[in-house]
């Protein structure tokens, strides 16, 4: 299906690994225009093409991995792909973004994404050379650390592997490309399921920009904002994402002791200060970023990847460790044996609990470190308790007790922001369409005490918050770019005079404009169109693909998406009670002294259900689907 | 004497976490601080987010929120990204 849009490559492959046939997916320039690419293009595949009933781990789940029209074309932050399936975690649709180079490669090869179905017979790789599509046996890769297999790939092209923990269906193994990975909700046990060790894309082709000299303009404008914003520019690049520990640690929402306070006495020894100060070697970061948030650090005498902050705190404070060598050998560890960090530690925290409150004697408690590293291992080859925790937290409380402290959501553990001092990311978490993700929960804690100040208690217009951001990342992830683009979003000078009399009238306000934030969610075309400067994303899609959008039209991109996604969890079986939080966030005050300390989560839910035009079961109703242009079924 | 905790970039760029110094208030500290440090400027300091003993100066009196002997004081950038 060729596309007289530019930025795409026009062809959507279809796998099936069952009989090794390869076909192209159908997939048209409507439909580009109605779901842009990477996860909400993943979504429409899903929702199109999954059948009622199948399980995650069966032939017939799909693994769709996507790009965006601006992945490949030089945009600053575009190193972006996304993979989709249905979660061994959740049940439920589990979308996972990352950098890495894979997804450059793959619109290199000539396609905008892949459409994986069936499983082999035995282990395979795929390598895909532009019209070339090979099955290898992949006897030899099996059993190899993510690292090994990438080296025994070889060559210069765009790889993703899974670890031993993905082929041994660990629930929360990733996707690793290079050293990024998609970590969250499973996908990489999904492609152990298929017995799918491998994906190597490669090629020649590049996508045709429908305003070269425009986009090539644009690029270097948006990567000189992006340098000079103070979030983009100075603190990501001087601390990269591990910088939030400390500031979360005073704003009472560091995740501790499986989310039972929001303070770590030893904060510091496990904050990004103390990597920067200790242990950086240098930035590191995806092809075309400016940013270069990732890290090489040093330990023990190796050079590794750093960790980013949700393993920090996920293996830190969580688990009350407060060595910081310690992390950067599991973090080093649970990538090369293939397992999201963040469900692994808070799955180990609620281990802990249990063994603590004698429900599941299991030698893991808060503060001992000697232990785990073993226990990873056990976790990733599912040995001894190890076979157990490979199911994560939601499997342990139904085995063993402890449901009011399983920090999860839909399956999905939490990452880690402790929300009761934090009550709109609280309600993302609770909404998330993949469970307790930070992002996918629109990231309102971003205003709530990190970048800015706003009353993080109140309920009022966290409903209205998070349906913007939600709906903006959705569309930033669709069109290829990072999600850190957004924070351009916040306007530097509120970053840099906080004290100021403008910036503190900003973060009073805020909380008071519901109203116009609702206004602005449910807009969906203006006579004129409507931009920001600081989000040139509409621009960079015009420029690219020759599509004529504004952000009010990426913002509907976006929430078609969002709701594509919630309908794709109805159809498998998701109700309102399942956008929920243990009752350890929502009964158990964080401050004994102030019962207010909790996150309200019935008033929270009620306004952001109504808000997103949904009735009362969560559903989106008739008329919300007709305006995003969802009816009609598949 | 009021211990002061520097996180951040501030921290960075002063080149030490912390230090302890006598200050009767939050603007008289800052004062201080900026002739102590090479690498932290007055303005930048009057551009962090600062806590007393955990709590902000924004629901204290702002930068004339008095300082006792033993109080601690962490000065912070704002940060996003995670």
């Amino acid at each position: 299906m060729a596309t007289e849009f530019g930025g795409y490559m026009g062809k959507v492959l279809k796998i099936n690994l069952s009989d090794r046939s390869v076909s192209e997916y159908p997939w048209t320039d409507r439909d580009r225009e109605m779901y842009l690419g990477g996860k909400i293009m993943a979504a429409k595949i899903l929702f199109d093409s999954l059948a009622s009933g199948v399980r995650p781990f069966a032939p017939e789940n799909l693994l769709v991995v996507t790009t965006g029209p601006l992945t490949g074309t030089g945009a600053p932050m575009s190193s972006r792909f996304n993979i989709s399936t249905l979660s061994p975690q959740t049940g439920l649709i589990a979308s996972s973004n990352c950098g890495g180079d894979f997804g450059l490669h793959l619109k290199r090869a000539g396609y905008d994404g892949l459409v994986i179905t069936g499983k082999s017979p035995g282990p395979v790789w795929i390598e895909i050379w532009e019209d070339e599509i090979k099955f290898n046996d992949a006897g030899d890769l099996w059993g190899k650390t993510t690292q090994a297999a990438q080296a025994m790939l070889g060559g210069k092209n765009g790889k993703i592997v899974i670890g031993p923990a993905g082929e041994n269906l660990v629930k929360y193994a990733g996707v690793f490309s290079n050293e990024r990975t998609a970590g969250r909700a499973g996908a990489g046990a999904v492609m152990g399921s298929k017995n799918l060790k491998a994906v190597v894309a490669g090629g020649s082709r590049r996508p045709l920009l429908a305003d070269e000299s425009a986009a090539r303009k644009l690029f270097k404008e948006w990567s000189a904002m992006l340098r000079a914003h103070p979030i983009t520019g100075e603190q990501l690049p001087r601390l990269g994402t591990a910088g939030l520990v400390s500031i979360m640690n005073v704003r009472k929402i560091l995740a501790t002791r499986n989310f039972r306070h929001g303070q770590f006495n030893d904060f510091e020894m496990v904050s990004g200060e103390m990597l920067a100060e200790k242990h950086l070697i240098k930035n590191r970061g995806c092809t075309t970023c400016p940013v270069q948030c990732g890290r090489r650090v040093e330990v023990r005498g190796k050079n590794v990847k750093g960790p980013e902050l949700e393993t920090l705190v996920l293996l830190g404070s969580n688990i009350e460790n407060n060595s910081l060598e310690r992390i950067l050998e599991w973090n080093w560890l649970l990538d090369e044996l293939g397992m999201d960090t963040i469900s692994a530690g808070g799955t180990i925290a609620f281990a802990m609990e249990l063994n603590e409150k004698g429900l599941w004697k299991n030698g893991l408690e808060f503060g001992r470190t000697d232990n785990l590293a073993g226990i990873f291992e056990d976790i990733a080859y599912r040995r001894g308790i190890g076979a157990d925790l490979a199911e994560g937290s939601r499997y342990l409380s139904e085995k063993y007790g402890g449901k009011d402290f399983a920090i999860h959501s839909k399956g999905l553990e939490l990452s880690a922001y402790e929300p009761r001092r934090a009550v709109g990311q609280g309600l993302g978490y609770a909404v998330s369409n993949r469970g307790g993700c930070h992002l996918n929960a629109g990231y309102v804690v971003l205003l709530e005490g990190l970048s800015m100040s706003i009353n993080p208690q109140t309920t009022r217009a966290k409903a209205e918050m998070n349906i913007l951001f939600q709906n903006l990342m959705e569309a930033a992830s669709a069109a290829g770019i990072c999600l850190f683009s957004l924070y351009d979003f916040i306007f530097p000078f509120l970053l840099r005079r906080p004290n100021s009399l403008l910036s503190r009238l900003v973060n009073k306000s805020m909380t008071y404009l519901g109203p116009s934030l609702h206004v602005i969610n449910r807009l969906k075309r203006s006579p004129l169109p409507v931009n920001l400067p600081q989000l040139p994303h509409p621009e960079a899609v015009r420029h690219v693909t020759g599509m004529k959008v504004d952000l009010l039209a990426l913002k509907t991109i976006g929430e078609r998406g969002f709701n594509l996604e919630r309908l794709i969890n109805i159809q498998r079986g998701l109700t309102a009670d399942q956008d929920s939080l243990p009752k350890r966030l929502t009964e158990e005050p964080q401050d004994p002294n102030d019962p207010g300390t909790v996150v309200p989560l019935g008033k929270l839910k009620k306004d952001y259900y109504q808000a997103r035009g949904w009735d009362s079961g969560g559903r989106p109703t008739e008329k919300t689907l007709r305006g995003l242009g969802l009816t009609g079924g598949k | 004497m009021v211990t002061v905790r520097y996180f951040g970039p501030t921290r960075l760029l002063s080149k030490r976490s912390g230090v302890r110094v006598e200050a009767g208030s939050i603007v008289e500290l800052l004062e201080i601080l900026a002739a102590l440090d090479q690498g932290v400027t007055l303005a930048a300091l009057r551009n962090s987010l600062i806590f007393v003993n955990g709590d902000s100066i924004h629901n204290l009196k702002g930068f004339r929120t008095k300082l006792a002997d033993g109080d601690e004081v962490q000065i912070f950038s704002p940060m996003g990204g995670g």
